[in-house]
């Protein structure tokens, strides 16, 4: 019999969010994907 | 062991940004227009303007009124910046830590994550003061953190972006961990 065969953890990166500002406006933003930058949105 | 370096490259989808259609006053305050300011030159003092029906205008800004000079010439930085910067970023992961364990003791690896951010001018104008404010999340998956998110932060500022010249910044690190049984063998076997 294998023992303990299942158990697996691995962190997971969700990906980046990158905001561009120029005289504190944001000129520009860029995401890895759609997930990470709702969940930037969130967390803001 | 050798530690193993990885590298991947995400190009970044860019969210568009537009610009705003506002209502200017003349420098004697008798007429207005609605327009969209598409490009000032410091140098010169002049705008250049998208107004009705799409044509489009260039006119020192001497003939608008004070507080819509101030305006252009504050946005003029901005609306340049739209135009001229563009992100691309790398990704990069090194492993730092990785056990030898016994059978039926957990397995382990380390890595090290994180991101170097790309700024390019496309324009012949320099551009000073650029902030990269920056975040990204990491699931934390193992049984006691019950897939927590983290969130990573940061910010740099880079002083200037020389023309059609890129800056990079590089982000704090993020450790992430993975964990998996070596599973004990079956012992004695079958014999016979």
């Amino acid at each position: 019999m294998v023992k303990g065969a299942e158990s697996k953890y691995r962190d997971k990166l969700l990906g980046l969010v990158v905001h561009l500002k120029v005289n504190g406006e944001i000129i520009k933003t860029g995401a890895s994907n759609d997930k990470v930058l709702a969940l930037s949105e969130e967390t803001e | 062991m050798k530690i193993r370096d990885l590298l991947l490259i995400i190009c970044f989808p860019l969210t568009a940004v537009f610009g705003e259609m506002r209502t200017y006053v003349s420098k004697d305050g008798k007429k207005t227009f609605r327009g969209e300011l598409i490009e000032y030159e410091s140098s010169t003092r002049k705008a250049k303007m998208r107004i009705a029906r799409g044509k489009v205008l260039t006119f020192p800004i001497e003939i608008l009124s004070k507080q819509d000079q101030k305006y252009v010439e504050e946005q003029g930085p901005i609306v340049q910046a739209k135009k001229a910067l563009s992100i691309d970023t790398k990704h990069y992961s090194k492993r730092t830590e990785k056990n030898k364990p016994a059978q039926g003791q957990w397995h382990f690896e380390k890595y090290d994550h994180n991101y170097i951010v790309t700024v390019e001018n496309n324009r012949d104008e320099m551009l000073k003061d650029v902030t990269v404010e920056y975040l990204f999340f990491v699931e934390r998956n193992r049984r006691q953190y019950q897939n927590k998110i983290e969130k990573i932060s940061g910010s740099d500022t880079i002083d200037l972006v020389l023309s059609n010249g890129t800056e990079t910044i590089t982000t704090k690190s993020a450790n992430l961990e993975s964990w998996s049984d070596n599973p004990v063998m079956p012992s004695g076997g079958g014999g016979g």
